[in-house]
């Protein structure tokens, strides 16, 4: 057992070190806002396709650099008309500088990484510890990928992660959308290793219900802690499989917005990925009410809160000690070495 | 996937052998010994059984499965009422007690438990692995399955022990001999796999795996286990935990404050920091590496091992 405190304050510091998403890949054709860990951020694809991640403030004088716009590489502040290079995050011009005029040395906001994988565009605001996965369940399919409308939520990202990874909640905040599912949660073989946690679960047809119209499925639930969650639905050779990631990011300590994305196997006859990316939504939408009145509204790492639980909750007790594991991970990589 | 019961045969007393194909005869995903099916019963039930037939069959599935009265069902809806024909849920093989390579193995059985260790043993024999051992303890000979393919393994390799002519497999000697660095593969009721565990926490050079069909079962503190004693690092108190109660109970009664909550070893808030000693660990949520690490023990369902006495973090 680690003697971390898992407090708001050490957990912000820790997840700087980790990927992610700051926005949808088909949004970044004008700069868009985003704020991460408390950080606010500009992201924007330049010219040349490459998508890039900046501090949102410009070091002149304050301005908004998501309100500006993309000059090639560069995103360009829409008060002076600073440019900064998306790559190094230097400035690259100054139009009122006369001719010879030198560019302030200083003049240069914050760079980070930016990666696109699954629809969307990950930073870190440090070094990351973790790479981003490939998770080896989908590494043989051929999949055609919707990156879903983001949802802002007034709750921590490790609240939302984990309601994805409950199996309780369904018959209850999922009445309207899934129907009448068995209250009763299985004994279920949870793996952990490390940041990662799997469990496989039997989601018989629920009938009338929309959500599971294609047929029983497996869900095989994989998670990455802190902040990756996904269920690979398969739903038997006739039908094929789908699948659904989910990896809310942290605002703010206890504010996120949840990003996710679905995706359909070429074979998968169970609807379009349209289709399917509709019927996650109004599941989603059946969430995000509960997830804001949580109290508190990210999960009591710190034993902030006295929570009892049961044995349905096996799964996310798992979640919560990967998610402790990667925390203790980036804390040790961060420690001077001997 | 929907997978057909095709046959079921007698194996031994109370055990039965299933067998599953797909129903359009499509060839099965492959697996390896030691992997598992994750089976959903007509009842709703999930039940995790070994493989145990020839991983070079693509067209079929076979496990076997003991009649456990006193269980939690599963195995009774088996033996009792499952009929040749019927359609089953059934998961991919999973892989969580792979066979590794290595110089040496040992391959320990208890009872039932010989599902996935039977193939590994039959996977060394087919490779000509020239050093591994298998040790097959059982009640009686009539409630040992497979007794006939333990016979074709090559000669020497297997060592048959029935309890009712010559007791308990001696895991002592076995584990006594190995050459460093021998993987030790168990698989059997939970007083063997802890013996093994014991065993072989003594030999560090030796790497142990273990597999349960079940969660381990959270088990209270029973008129069967020691007494032992806790020594509580902040105040330097010495408390002893008799056999018929916990270590939370005992802790409690110095400092009720301490952080707990389900009682049965799966919510992990009453964990607590170990300094030293060796807890065994009766959790269902620790991995086998925290187990083996031995840094921290859930004190509303662990105790010491034999013989061993905890200084904790409290």
């Amino acid at each position: 057992m680690s003697t971390t405190t898992y407090d708001p304050e050490t957990l912000r510091e820790a997840y700087r070190h980790v990927w992610f998403v700051v926005a949808r890949s088909e949004d970044i054709g004008t700069p868009q806002p985003a704020q991460l860990l408390d950080q606010p951020l500009v992201v924007f694809r330049a010219e040349d396709g490459t998508p890039h991640v900046l501090d949102r403030r410009c070091v002149h004088r304050g301005g908004d650099l998501s309100m500006g716009k993309v000059i090639g590489s560069s995103v360009q502040c829409p008060y002076h008309g600073w440019r900064f290079d998306g790559a190094s995050g230097g400035c690259s011009h100054i139009p009122s500088l006369a001719g010879e005029g030198r560019i302030p040395p200083k003049a240069a906001v914050r760079s980070y990484p930016a990666v696109e994988r699954f629809g969307h565009v990950w930073t870190c605001l440090g070094d990351p510890v973790f790479d981003l996965p490939h998770p080896p369940e989908i590494a043989d399919l051929t999949l055609e990928w919707r990156a879903a409308r983001p949802i802002p939520a007034k709750c921590g990202f490790m609240a939302a992660t984990e309601n994805f990874r409950d199996m309780a909640h369904f018959p209850f905040v999922h009445e309207e959308s899934m129907g009448e599912v068995n209250p009763v949660v299985p004994d279920l073989t949870v793996e952990r290793e490390g940041r990662e946690v799997r469990a496989s679960y039997h989601y018989p047809r629920v009938p009338g219900a929309d959500f599971s119209s294609a047929g029983d499925s497996w869900m095989h639930y994989h998670s990455y802690a802190p902040g990756i969650a996904t269920i690979l639905y398969d739903f038997g050779p006739e039908i094929g499989k789908r699948y659904l990631m989910d990896f809310p990011s942290p605002v703010s300590y206890d504010e996120c917005v949840i990003y996710w994305a679905v995706a359909t196997d070429q074979d998968f006859t169970g609807g379009s990925v349209d289709e399917i990316l509709a019927l996650e939504t109004v599941v989603f939408n059946e969430d995000t009410p509960i997830l804001e009145g949580l109290r508190p509204r990210e999960v009591p790492l710190a034993d902030q809160a006295l929570e009892v639980s049961c044995p349905a909750d096996i799964y996310t007790l798992n979640y919560r000690r990967a998610t402790k594991f990667a925390v203790d991970t980036i804390l040790k990589s961060r420690r001077p070495g001997p | 996937m929907r997978l057909r019961l095709t046959s079921v045969r007698y194996e031994a007393d109370q055990i039965v052998s299933l067998e599953f194909a797909d129903p359009t005869g499509a060839p099965l995903p492959p697996w390896g010994p030691g992997a598992h099916l994750e089976i959903r019963l007509p009842s709703g039930l999930i039940r995790h059984y070994s493989l145990c037939g020839d991983p070079a069959r693509a067209d079929r599935y076979r496990v076997a499965v003991l009649r456990v009265a006193a269980g939690r069902g599963g195995s009774r809806e088996i033996h009792d009422t499952l009929r040749v024909g019927t359609l089953l849920e059934v998961s991919a093989p999973r892989d969580t007690f792979a066979l590794a390579e290595a110089d040496h193995h040992l391959l320990i059985a208890g009872g039932i438990g010989v599902t996935p260790i039977l193939t590994m043993a039959e996977h060394l024999a087919s490779r000509g692995h020239p050093s591994w051992r298998l040790v097959y303890g059982g009640r009686s000979r009539d409630a040992m399955a497979f007794g006939d393919r333990v016979a074709r393994l090559p000669q020497g390799r297997a060592e048959v022990v029935c309890q009712d002519e010559r007791g308990l497999p001696d895991l002592d000697a076995a584990i006594a001999e190995l050459p460093e660095g021998a993987h030790v593969y168990c698989c059997g009721p939970a007083p063997m796999i802890e013996n093994a565990t014991g065993l072989c926490g003594r030999r560090p050079d030796l790497v142990l795996h273990t597999e349960r069909f079940a969660a381990a079962p959270a088990r209270p503190a029973s008129s069967e286990d020691g007494a032992f004693e806790v020594e509580l690092a902040e105040s330097g108190q010495v408390l002893k935990v008799p056999a018929d109660r916990s270590v939370l109970d005992v802790v409690r009664e110095v400092l009720p404050d301490v952080a707990y909550s389900c009682e049965s070893g799966f919510c992990g808030t009453c964990e607590t920091g170990l300094l030293s000693g060796a807890a065994e660990h009766r959790d269902d949520l620790l991995t086998e590496a925290e187990r083996d690490a031995q840094r921290s023990m859930m004190i509303c369902v662990s105790r010491a091992r034999p013989g061993e006495r905890l200084v904790l973090r409290l």
